[in-house]
């Protein structure tokens, strides 16, 4: 009843719970808030041991990899599931409150949150609880897939097939949607995530040296490519030798990173090749005739829609803003929540 | 700056069509590098958006083309954002089921109250209409039967609510007199009033409208004449006359002839006699040994149970009944050539 009362207070949002960002929509407003999904906790000396939030998304990032022992910088999201439960309630409820700051009474939404397509029934109860603690009133929970194809404005209701590939962060997620239901989809944890761990290691091996995520991730955005005749890039990082210990710089090229990178893109072209081997010929054909769209962060990979074009043989489209496509999608299946029943996930 | 204006209007197609040749790269060349078909390249340089999927497969295919031909994705891309093709949404809606419309929607709580409203005004109608046309029989009776009431005490007679359906009954079982609130009385026979008397009897003769009801005056509270009640039901208790008055005021030619119908009856029967305007002039079971006179408006309707102990006489000529014998009973009228005559 209170909730209620507070919903009469509260904008509805949809939330894309990424694992590398969290990006809120709100209606009638659009994108109010993208923000890293990190947290960064302070741990109270002390007979009780108290843990208290010390920043969230963007403040919280840059101490990721650089706190002290008092004070830790956790990612509550991984592979595209909650790693933390309560950090996770604690990070919604801190964004909730964020895009509902001029409010008098404490927000109590309706809110639609993504799901990866490939996530189990306590996963996705662990998502709906935590958006419930963290003051919602009632709960919608959208497939990536799903999402991102009505963010890029497919045709999903016509009875044509359209493929989509969301690289997130941590999972990338292949769905073929047709009439508006996923006729298949998959989703494997290969995504920015992983790309930025074989930086790391790549780097490592290579020339043994240390770098951070942070490193990695800022390697891979600038001269990160996926495909191998890309225009060749150089990049100077700086890292911990392991040899010596002692801090120094290198320089690495893009063909490097691609080389890097190209176990994860091969896995990810695994999952279209098997995506499309399971898909019905008469939408396979529709899919060999209009293509492949591409979302999520790693649609920003330079050149990925050759790299893809080359192994898939299909047409590949880049959204406008991939980034943005999926809480796109959330924040339109939102405002025509009433009328779009069949697109969220019933339990 | 009109050129420039029509080239944005007519979208990037000419511009990659310019490159393209420029080129001198064939388009099946150029469709096999994209993966597409060269029904796609042409329609892009054709501008002709309608026969390809979608404006976001569209920009896809325009971002990949003019990068192919060495020309800027971006400026390729708002060149085609500016045609009105370009920005219609996709329809999530075309499948999605039809709204049900619930209870609480306004439509259907007005369409409700309407129905509501049409049945309970029909009921009304229907209560009104089945309410006043008995209302209106009655009221001829009463006035029938209550010539002197009238114009004597119409100050209180003359509204409809004096003749209610007390009064009616009244003359249903014939010897029952049933009041508004139910309670049957029974009225004491009385000796038989003769018939002369009864349509001028004088108006001081009559209890007051408003004098209770009891057994000596079995009145009953509607306002018909107690004494006129008595008359009749004593007059068949008696063996007498039973006489339908004749409406007052009315032309005595359109109400029709008055007849006298004798009863004798030898056997127990009973009888169900109406006159002209189907006042009950007789209506009920008449015991072996008696004698009914019935008066009134012909034609009679009669109904006669055991009709062989039953011998009629009609306005003073016996009159065969047994023509008309069904079974142990006989429904014929009396009267119509008199009538028609």
């Amino acid at each position: 009843m209170l909730k209620r009362f507070r919903g009469f207070f509260s904008s509805d949002l949809a939330i894309d719970l990424g694992t590398a960002n969290t990006l809120i929509f709100v209606r009638d407003k659009g994108i109010v808030l993208n923000e890293p999904s990190v947290v960064a906790i302070r741990q109270a000396h002390g007979p009780r041991n108290n843990r208290s939030i010390l920043a969230v998304g963007q403040e919280a990032k840059k101490m990721l990899g650089r706190t002290p022992g008092s004070i830790q910088a956790i990612r509550p999201m991984k592979d595209g599931v909650i790693a933390d439960f309560t950090v996770t309630g604690e990070m919604l409820k801190f964004f909730i409150r964020k895009v509902h700051e001029n409010r008098m009474f404490q927000p109590s939404p309706r809110i639609i949150i993504c799901v990866p397509c490939g996530s189990t029934q306590v996963e996705r109860r662990a998502i709906r609880e935590s958006a419930i603690g963290a003051g919602s009133r009632e709960v919608y929970l959208i497939e990536e897939p799903m999402a991102a194809a009505i963010g890029a404005d497919l045709p999903i209701m016509e009875p044509t097939g359209s493929m989509v590939l969301d690289i997130g962060g941590g999972t990338s997620e292949v769905g073929i949607i047709s009439l508006g239901g996923i006729v298949y989809s998959h989703s494997l944890r290969i995504a920015g995530d992983k790309m930025d761990e074989a930086i790391i290691n790549y780097v490592r091996r290579k020339y043994g040296l240390l770098i951070g995520d942070a490193t990695a991730e800022a390697i891979k955005k600038e001269i990160g490519t996926a495909w191998e005749d890309s225009e060749v890039r150089e990049m100077e990082i700086k890292g911990r030798y392991i040899a010596d210990g002692v801090p120094r710089s290198q320089v690495i090229t893009s063909k490097e990173v691609n080389s890097a990178l190209n176990e994860c893109l091969t896995g990810i072209v695994a999952a279209i090749k098997t995506a499309l081997e399971h898909t019905p010929p008469e939408l396979g054909a529709d899919i060999a005739e209009k293509g492949l769209v591409v979302t999520g962060g790693g649609a920003l990979l330079r050149d990925v829609d050759r790299w893809l074009a080359e192994q898939t043989g299909l047409p590949i489209i880049i959204t406008d803003d991939p980034m943005t496509c999926v809480v796109c999608g959330c924040g339109r299946a939102l405002m025509e929540a009433e009328r779009l029943g069949d697109v969220f996930i019933h339990e | 700056m009109e050129g420039s204006n029509q080239h944005s209007r007519s979208g990037p197609g000419g511009m990659l069509r310019k490159a393209r040749t420029d080129l001198r790269l064939p388009v099946e060349d150029a469709a096999k590098l994209l993966n597409l078909s060269a029904r796609h390249i042409l329609a892009m340089e054709n501008d002709d958006y309608a026969s390809l999927p979608g404006p976001t497969y569209v920009r896809g295919y325009l971002r990949s083309y003019a990068q192919l031909l060495g020309l800027s994705p971006e400026e390729t891309v708002a060149s085609y954002n500016k045609l009105p093709v370009a920005s219609k949404p996709v329809d999530l809606t075309a499948l999605a089921p039809k709204q049900e419309i619930s209870s609480n929607d306004r439509l259907m709580k007005m369409g409700t109250l309407l129905v509501a409203g049409v049945v309970i005004g029909l009921a009304v109608i229907w209560w009104q209409g089945d309410d006043k046309s008995p209302g209106r029989a009655d009221q001829e009776v009463a006035v029938a039967l209550t010539p002197s009431y009238q114009s004597g005490a119409g100050g209180t007679i003359g509204s409809d609510k004096t003749i209610d359906d007390a009064a009616v009954q009244e003359f249903g079982p014939g010897l029952i007199v049933e009041t508004d609130n139910k309670i049957p009385l029974l009225v004491e026979p009385e000796p038989a009033i003769p018939q002369e008397n009864t349509s001028t009897m004088p108006r001081k003769e009559q209890p007051p409208l408003t004098s209770p009801v009891t057994a000596e005056q079995p009145a009953v509270s509607s306002g018909i004449p107690s004494e006129d009640t008595e008359r009749r039901v004593s007059a068949v208790r008696d063996g007498d006359t039973v006489t339908s008055p004749p409406a007052t005021g009315a032309d005595p030619g359109a109400e029709g002839v008055r007849a006298r119908l004798v009863l004798t009856v030898e056997e127990d029967s009973w009888a169900d006699i109406r006159d002209a305007r189907h006042n009950k002039l007789l209506y009920e079971t008449v015991p072996a040994g008696r004698v009914v006179t019935v008066e009134g408006i012909a034609p009679f309707s009669v109904f006669l149970g055991n009709v062989e102990g039953v011998k009629i006489e009609f306005n003073g000529e016996y009159y065969d009944a047994a023509k008309h014998k069904r079974g142990q009973v006989a429904r014929f009228t009396l009267g119509e050539t008199i009538e028609t005559e």
